[in-house]
């Protein structure tokens, strides 16, 4: 897989939140259109579709085991300021059941990158390293340092880019960097990046 | 979920003795039974004095996956309805995965069994049979009245305890949606769809889907007072039941998401 110059790794929230809701008919009194988003949408479609422009595949890590948990989370981050006065769990399912539809459909247009168990070593650099964040734990998720195991270990010719808005990754970007040679994007900084 | 019209009479063929149902309006009953037993189907139903009717179902031709075949009998020629292979494929490879989706093993077999039962009686019959276990008959009209009273009283119970409902799982979430769904739904039956109904006339032309939900809804009663206090929810059964209010009913009924006025019903 090294023939790829540089490559661009998403984690799943980052993926799930190129998903367009689609609000039925009795709620779109609610909203100013009738998809919603989630606020980081335009500048994660900018990036997908500069990798498309230019050919590059983009990939997600596998297996994905809190898969429910993102689910949620970025369903709650689409409501988030919105003021839904009629059936409000109804239409959060509404948007969970799309989003569990949207990553069934969209997990196949991305390549995968395996996760690595072995992660006692990482965990000891974190460890070491430790930081004050504005989450509630200051370390990294072992689901996370399966993710650095495995991108640390796949073989790639250039840059790797993971695009992330989880705060365990670009709470520890330069330490990430430095020791496992990876560049944490941002989300919300993503479309900056030059393909 | 739902299945669409193909399917649904794909999926009532698939189970049928020989893969074939005698005539269209067996066909109609039995699809309408497909209700009671919380599937989704892409079809509406009214009521006529024979029960469910739907004018969906009159001109059905032949296509890729079923024959309409005309045959004698007792002297008139009647239309009968035979899977062909590419519907016997739908049937495999989309209709049972999105029905494994929403009942177990026991359910399906279980469903099988009615509709093979059904296909036996004769059309009278399984009206008869529909219009006892809905309450659409004029003397049962008291009863259907206390049915809507109790279904009301015991949702406001299992409504007011929802707060309480963690949202930590996606099966928590979705039993809270269905019970604020269920609740709204037999509010609105209660006091505006049933409301007038009077103690001497059938219920003509009424949208046979208000008797579907209230009796479903009756149905799952038992089912939400014990998942409210249960900790492993029963996802399976939470997502059927939720698909089934959410899904079985578009624009053309007052009480659908799909409806741009539902919050008039509901306020």
């Amino acid at each position: 897989m090294g023939i790829f110059k540089n490559t661009y790794a998403f984690d799943d929230s980052s993926i799930l939140k190129l998903c367009t809701i689609s609000i039925r008919a009795s709620y779109q009194i609610f909203f100013p259109k009738r998809i919603l988003t989630a606020r980081n949408y335009p500048k994660l479609k900018l990036l997908i579709d500069k990798l498309a422009m230019y050919g590059y595949p983009k990939f997600r890590f596998v297996p994905a085991e809190n898969i429910e948990e993102n689910i949620m989370k970025v369903a709650n981050q689409i409501l988030e300021g919105y003021n839904i006065q009629m059936l409000g769990t109804v239409f959060k399912i509404e948007i969970i059941d799309q989003l569990t539809d949207f990553n069934d459909q969209i997990r196949k247009e991305f390549l995968e990158i395996i996760k690595d168990e072995e992660i006692d070593g990482i965990k000891q650099t974190f460890e070491s390293n430790l930081r004050e964040l504005s989450k509630k734990d200051n370390t990294p998720q072992d689901d996370d340092l399966k993710i650095i195991a495995g991108y640390y270990k796949y073989g790639c010719g250039g840059n790797k880019y993971l695009i992330t808005e989880d705060e365990h990754f670009w709470g520890y970007s330069d330490l990430i960097l430095k020791k496992f040679n990876i560049y944490v994007v941002k989300e919300w900084e993503c479309h900056t990046l030059n393909v | 979920m739902i299945l669409s019209k193909d399917e649904a009479i794909c999926l009532i063929l698939g189970i049928s003795k020989n893969r074939e149902v005698s005539s269209p309006t067996k066909l109609n009953k039995l699809l309408a039974r497909l209700n009671l037993y919380f599937i989704p189907i892409d079809i509406s139903f009214s009521l006529n004095k024979f029960g469910s009717f739907s004018a969906d179902l009159s001109s059905l031709q032949t296509n890729e996956y079923y024959n309409v075949a005309p045959y004698n009998y007792m002297g008139r020629s009647v239309n009968k309805f035979v899977l062909k292979p590419k519907g016997q494929e739908l049937f495999t490879e989309t209709i049972k995965l999105k029905i494994n989706k929403i009942l177990t093993d026991g359910e399906f077999n279980s469903l099988k069994e009615t509709i093979q039962y059904l296909s036996s009686l004769s059309v009278t019959e399984i009206s008869d049979n529909e219009h006892k276990k809905l309450l659409v008959d004029i003397d049962d009209r008291f009863k259907l009245q206390q049915k809507i009273n109790e279904s009301f009283i015991e949702l406001i119970d299992i409504y007011q305890q929802i707060n309480k409902l963690p949202e930590n799982e996606i099966a928590e979430i979705r039993l809270k949606a269905l019970i604020e769904y269920c609740y709204h739904l037999i509010k609105y039956l209660k006091e505006k769809r049933f409301v007038h109904l009077s103690e001497e006339e059938y219920d003509f032309d009424a949208h046979m889907f208000d008797y579907y939900f209230l009796y479903n809804i009756s149905q799952i009663i038992p089912f939400l007072n014990k998942q409210i206090s249960e900790k492993e929810k029963d996802a399976i059964s939470i997502n059927k039941f939720y698909q089934y209010f959410v899904n079985s009913v578009k624009e053309e009924y007052p009480f659908s998401i799909d409806n741009k006025n539902l919050k008039e019903l509901i306020v």
